[in-house]
């Protein structure tokens, strides 16, 4: 044993020769992230009549290859929220690790009655991510916050920019092209939510699912879906606001009833000739 | 690490706001973080003698996609107040800027009495602000209005630094379709290009201040007329009017196609 | 003559047990005017005496807007409330920018403990001289704390600080039962019967001297001031301290109550 506790644990230099340190002196300047490494696809999410339902499949890709396939990328924050994340895997984490499992068990410590819900988070990431751009490092998602606020399903989205806006259906990534116009077909406005079952609304959004896995080659068969509701809230007066809010996960869910009779009629690719 | 192929879609495909991917020396190419992007949409303000009116399509956009119909972009500053400020251009920049003034103005008033800032005050003070942020300047273009201690409209237009007229306005437009709706104000408001029939185009129709009523008329005109030319412009209009006897909020559809 | 050894710093026990500093801080709400506080269901109101430090000079101001939703009354160095009320209103606007919420009544009054507490643990440091009674609406309802420079805060249905408050505080506690479920204008007259039987003998209520505040569940914070507070009075009727025989029915209404 020498006395530089830093070689602790090291390969010994007399066997192995000294560590090649060069890759640690790099003669470029520190470098923020400028593009993801292992990333996610779409996030899905449509309000209905009493609720919110989001989706996202479990797939973490590395460039082309499909790197994780047991990924969770939808997570519950708080009671009354579930925050759905695409893009860089490692800067979502570093969000729930570092910021929002924290924020919360600060808030549920303080025992005084107050939570965060879901336009507290949402307004909380969307600052952070705001933040982040501003310093030229930002954290590389595009999230969506579902969730029950004060009587009324909640969704909105917010992106490594800062951008925010909220619609009663949303998608992000591949989503946002091939998602956002069927849901709109089932919910054009905010008007037509309350039309809207639950059972219709996770069937829209599972129907988004299967295409967005039929054309998204970055996408997985296997999803999870979190259904979040909430029963009216009660006017303040004495004491606490009070309103029931459930969210139900289906995880592991894989497509069902997948058609690729489409793809006979594909042309152009693969090896057939005519 | 980088692989080009990772980037998301929809980051770097914004259009409008294209920037090809910058060869910084020899063979390597510099991937670059974008802090900007444009989401669109339009704002018009127009003032008469004792009223404003500004206004906003609601319409958010990335690239070709519609992120929302409903986002709003004409905001007051304060519920006990006649300021309204707009702001268009990179949504997340607009918001904040809109935020930092609605702080600001909340901020005097318990400094000073419950007293409210003037618009003046307020319309300095945001130039203070974008050109605060001169060397990374926030992507938002804004349209102030208010009343002033007399109850006479004022309106100020700025850039993004900040840049603005002291005098202020009677009308302004900024974001996507304002090379559009300017020349149409600039007849419709100033009465350019307007002569006294008789006079046989010698005599300019003189400028005289519009009513209320004229006044929502051309910007529901200029909104479903950019709606039609403009792709970014569409789905809603906010329409703020602010008078002696308050502030109020309009919204109407707009095509959403 | 005698001399106190223990009461130089803040951070020093007497052999008590007592912190000398900070009683004496204590006592620097004692020597403001009075200010009460009373919670509804639905309403939180402070009312508050101001003085005029001489004919000439303005009143003080007794009561602070914090936010839309929270305000405070002082009692003590109004400079100090001055501090404190600038820090709360910081602690109310981030609440407001990151979280898009309305800051918690109890998160910001223990804030503000948690500064006064500071104080009394570092040496070179004085406590704040002044008390408060913070009142707001949060989602849990309306809240009445007071804040004191030991950095002890209490909530309350009913709180009275400041010079002869103790008479204002016997009214609170023979009526306190009624505030919950009182109206607005119900409460507010109440809190100005309290504020009322504070008053020294020859002394009454006026729309200058007097000051009153309300909040409520949908309702902003409004501050009542000068002329506004004459509607006040008009309803309150008798200005004039009802303990120790004042005419009118009012007054032998108190008398067979009083001790």
């Amino acid at each position: 044993m020498n006395h530089f506790p830093e070689a602790w644990g090291r390969p010994r230099n007399d066997v192995y020769g000294a560590y090649d340190a060069s890759h640690l002196q790099s003669s470029m300047p520190n470098q923020h992230t400028q593009s993801p490494i292992v990333t996610g696809t779409s996030v899905v999410a449509l309000k209905f009549n009493g609720g919110v339902v989001i989706a996202a499949d479990n797939l973490a890709s590395y460039g082309s290859l499909a790197r994780f396939t047991d990924i969770e990328r939808l997570k519950q924050v708080g009671t009354h929220t579930v925050v759905g994340a695409g893009g860089d895997i490692s800067d979502m984490q570093y969000l729930h690790e570092k910021l929002l499992d924290p924020l919360i068990i600060k808030e549920e410590y303080q025992n005084d009655g107050h939570h965060l819900r879901a336009s507290h988070i949402y307004r909380y990431l969307s600052r952070v991510l705001y933040q982040r751009r501003c310093k030229f490092n930002p954290l590389w998602n595009t999230l969506l916050v579902a969730g029950w606020d004060e009587g009324k399903s909640f969704l909105a989205s917010a992106d490594l920019l800062g951008t925010t806006f909220a619609a009663p259906a949303l998608a992000t990534g591949f989503g946002a092209h091939l998602a956002v116009p069927l849901l709109r077909r089932v919910c054009p406005d905010e008007a037509a939510v309350e039309n809207i079952t639950r059972e219709q609304a996770i069937a829209a959004v599972e129907e988004c699912m299967k295409v967005l896995f039929y054309r998204d080659a970055r996408s997985l068969n296997k999803y999870s879906l979190a259904i979040i509701t909430g029963e009216g809230v009660e006017s303040v007066g004495e004491g606490a606001a009070k309103e029931k809010v459930t969210i139900e996960w289906k995880k592991d869910v894989e497509l069902q009833n997948q058609s690729w009779k489409f793809a006979e009629g594909i042309r152009g690719y693969g090896a057939q000739v005519v | 690490m980088s692989l080009p192929s990772m980037q998301p879609l929809g980051y770097d495909q914004s259009y409008s706001f294209h920037t090809p991917t910058s060869k910084a020396s020899g063979e390597y190419t510099q991937h670059r973080f974008n802090p900007y992007t444009d989401n669109g949409g339009t704002i018009i303000g127009i003032t008469g003698e004792d009223f404003v009116v500004l206004a906003g399509d609601t319409r958010h956009t990335s690239g070709y996609n519609i992120n929302s119909r409903t986002e709003k972009k004409v905001y007051r500053l304060g519920e006990d107040n006649s300021l309204v400020l707009a702001t268009v251009g990179f949504g997340a920049d607009s918001k904040d800027v809109a935020e930092t003034m609605m702080r600001a103005v909340n901020d005097f008033k318990f400094n000073h009495n419950l007293k409210n800032m003037t618009v003046s005050a307020a319309a300095q003070y945001l130039s203070t602000v974008l050109y605060g942020n001169r060397f990374f300047p926030k992507y938002a273009n804004c349209i102030l209005a208010g009343l002033d201690k007399d109850g006479k409209a004022r309106l100020y237009s700025y850039d993004s630094v900040g840049s603005y007229s002291k005098e202020g306005e009677s009308r302004a437009s900024a974001g996507s379709a304002s090379s559009l709706i300017v020349p149409f104000l600039d007849n419709q408001v100033e009465f350019k290009n307007q002569f006294v029939p008789s006079s046989k185009g010698q005599e300019e129709r003189p400028v005289v201040p519009l009513d209320p009523v004229t006044v929502v008329k051309l910007v529901k005109d200029a909104f479903t007329s950019a709606t039609e030319r403009h792709i970014e412009v569409g789905d809603g209009l906010q329409i703020i009017t602010v008078t002696k006897d308050g502030v109020s909020e309009e919204i109407i559809d707009l095509k959403k196609d | 003559m005698f001399r106190n050894n223990y009461d130089n710093d803040s951070v020093t026990f007497s052999p008590q047990g007592r912190i000398f500093q900070v009683e004496y801080a204590l006592e620097a709400i004692k020597q403001g005017s009075v200010a009460v506080g009373l919670v509804s269901k639905t309403h939180a109101v402070l009312v508050a005496l101001k003085r005029n430090a001489e004919e000439l000079g303005s009143y003080q101001k007794k009561i602070i807007g914090i936010d839309t939703h929270l305000g405070v009354a002082l009692a003590g160095l109004a400079p100090d409330a001055r501090v404190l009320s600038n820090f709360m209103r910081q602690q109310s606007m981030s609440s407001r920018l990151l979280y898009n919420r309305p800051v918690p009544i109890s998160r910001v009054v223990n804030a503000i403990a948690d500064k006064a507490q500071v104080n009394t643990q570092h040496y070179g440091r004085r406590p704040y001289g002044v008390g408060l009674l913070v009142a707001g609406v949060d989602e849990t309802g309306p809240h009445l704390w007071e804040f004191q420079p030991s950095g002890m805060v209490l909530e309350y249905k009913g709180a009275a600080i400041g010079a002869r408050s103790q008479s204002a505080r016997t009214y609170l506690e023979r009526a306190f039962e009624e505030f919950v479920d009182s109206s607005r204008e119900e409460l507010v007259l109440h809190g100005l019967k309290a504020l009322r039987d504070s008053l020294a003998q020859d002394k009454e209520l006026t729309t200058a001297n007097t000051t009153v505040s309300v909040v409520g569940i949908g309702e902003n914070f409004k501050l009542y001031d000068g002329d506004e507070v004459g509607e006040w009075l008009e309803k309150l009727g008798n200005v004039q301290s009802s303990r120790g025989g004042r005419t009118g029915e009012e007054a032998a209404e108190s008398m067979d109550t009083s001790e």
